[in-house]
C-alpha cells in the first residue's frame, strides 16, 4: 500500500502536467478478488488490495478536475508463480494466461481514454 | 529571515511575502495566495522535480573520500545523462557548512571516480579545479538507476534532519531534472490550484533544471547560477 501511495504521489505532477498538454493520463492499479473476499490467512494481502482499490476510487474523484483517471481492476486468477504458491491445488488449465490478462487491461485502459477523450 | 530548519516545505502557517505595485512590503499566510488573483490571471511554475544529486564515493587515484554534488546538464533530455558538469567536495558530510569542508583532492582529466554503483571519468577541469565536467559509464537506465539507488538530494547544513527526496519535491514536481528544488513551488498544492480553477486563474508549467545554490567557494559561488536547460 505504502508502495502504490508514494508512486503515485511522485508521478502525479506528470500525470497532470501530461492532461495540461491534451494528454489523458491514466492511472491503473492491479486489483485482486481478495480485496472484496475474505479469504483466512490473506490479512495483509487482502487489507492492502481492499485499501488500494478504495485510495484509487478516492484519487479518480480527487484528480478529476486535474484531468487525471484512476481505475483498479481485478485481473482474474492467472497461471503465474505466485498463484501456484498461493494456491497450490490449482488447476493451471483452468487459470487465465497472464499475457490475456494484460491484453485485457490494456483493452480496459483504452476504452478509458476513449471514453474520457469524449466526455 | 527565518532559517529553514525543518526538513517540512510546506508548514501549515508559511508566510507569503507580498510586493504591491508601490513597492510596499507585506506579508499574508501562503495559504491566501489566490485571494492576490484575479479572474484572467495566469500562473505560471517550475514542475521541475529535484534530482537526488549528490554523490558521495571515492577518487580512484588516490582512495580519499569525495562529494560530487551535479550541478548541470546540457538539455533535459531523458537518455542525455552521459555527462554532467559537477563540484566536487573533500571529506565530511552536510552537516557541515560548504564553505568549511576540507578540501578534495586534485582531479584532472582522466580521473576515475566511484560513486555507489556509478563509475564516471573526469572529462575536463572547468576553470576551476571544483568544477568539472563528468562522463558516466553504462547504459541511461543503469546510470538514472545508479542515481535512484545511491543518490541523495542535495542536503544543507542549516537543516540538521537528512532531507529525503519527497522533502525535496514539490507537489506539482514533474521530471527529476532539477539540481536544488525550484522551492516557488512549494507554495502549491491541489487545493490551491482548485481553488485557482475556481477563481478563474489559469496555470501552466515550464520545466527548468534549478540548479545548485552554493559551491563553499567565494569565486565558484560567483559564477552562479551556471547555465540552466530548460
Amino acid at each position: 500500500m505504502v508502495g502504490p501511495f508514494r508512486l503515485t504521489k511522485a508521478l502525479l505532477g506528470e500525470l497532470t502536467a501530461s492532461a495540461r498538454e491534451g494528454h489523458r493520463p491514466v492511472v491503473l492499479n492491479i486489483s485482486s478478488d481478495a480485496a472484496i473476499n475474505p479469504y483466512p490467512g490473506w490479512g495483509a494481502y487482502g487489507a492492502s488490495k481492499a485499501a488500494l482499490h478504495h485510495l484509487t476510487r478516492i484519487w479518480n474523484e480527487e484528480l478529476a478536475a486535474e484531468g487525471g483517471r484512476f481505475m483498479s481492476l481485478d485481473p482474474g486468477d492467472m497461471d503465474t508463480p505466485m498463484h501456484a504458491v498461493a494456491v497450490p491445488d490449482a488447476d493451471p488449465t483452468t487459470l487465465k494466461r497472464p499475457e490475456t490478462a494484460a491484453r485485457e487491461l490494456a483493452d480496459a485502459v483504452a476504452a478509458v481514454v476513449a471514453l474520457h477523450a469524449n466526455g | 529571515m527565518i532559517a529553514a530548519s525543518e526538513p517540512t516545505q510546506r508548514p501549515p502557517d508559511a508566510r507569503l511575502l507580498v510586493v504591491n505595485p508601490g513597492g510596499l512590503i507585506t506579508h499574508a499566510p501562503r495559504a491566501g495566495l489566490v485571494g492576490f488573483m484575479r479572474p484572467g490571471d495566469l500562473v505560471v511554475a517550475n514542475d521541475a522535480a529535484t534530482l537526488p544529486a549528490s554523490l558521495v564515493g571515492e577518487h580512484v587515484p588516490t582512495g580519499e573520500p569525495i562529494e560530487v554534488r551535479l550541478a548541470g546538464r546540457r538539455s533535459l533530455a531523458v537518455e542525455d545523462v552521459h555527462e554532467f558538469s559537477a563540484i566536487l567536495f573533500g571529506a565530511g558530510d552536510f552537516h557541515m557548512r560548504t564553505e568549511d569542508r576540507p578540501a578534495p583532492p586534485l582531479a584532472p582529466p582522466g580521473d576515475r571516480l566511484e560513486l555507489g554503483p556509478l563509475r564516471a571519468t573526469v572529462g575536463r577541469l572547468l576553470g576551476h579545479p571544483r568544477l568539472l565536467s563528468l562522463r558516466f559509464d553504462g547504459l541511461p537506465d543503469e546510470i538514472w538507476a545508479g542515481l535512484a539507488h545511491h543518490g541523495r538530494s542535495i542536503q544543507y547544513a542549516h537543516v540538521p534532519t537528512p532531507l529525503a527526496l519527497w522533502d525535496v519535491w514539490a507537489p506539482i514536481a514533474g521530471p527529476p531534472v532539477a539540481f536544488e528544488p525550484p522551492s516557488a513551488g512549494f507554495t502549491l498544492d491541489w487545493r490551491m490550484l482548485a481553488e485557482m480553477r475556481t477563481h478563474g486563474v489559469a496555470f501552466a508549467t515550464i520545466t527548468h533544471a534549478a540548479g545548485i545554490s552554493s559551491t563553499g567557494d567565494a569565486e565558484l559561488d560567483r559564477r552562479l547560477p551556471f547555465d540552466e536547460p530548460y
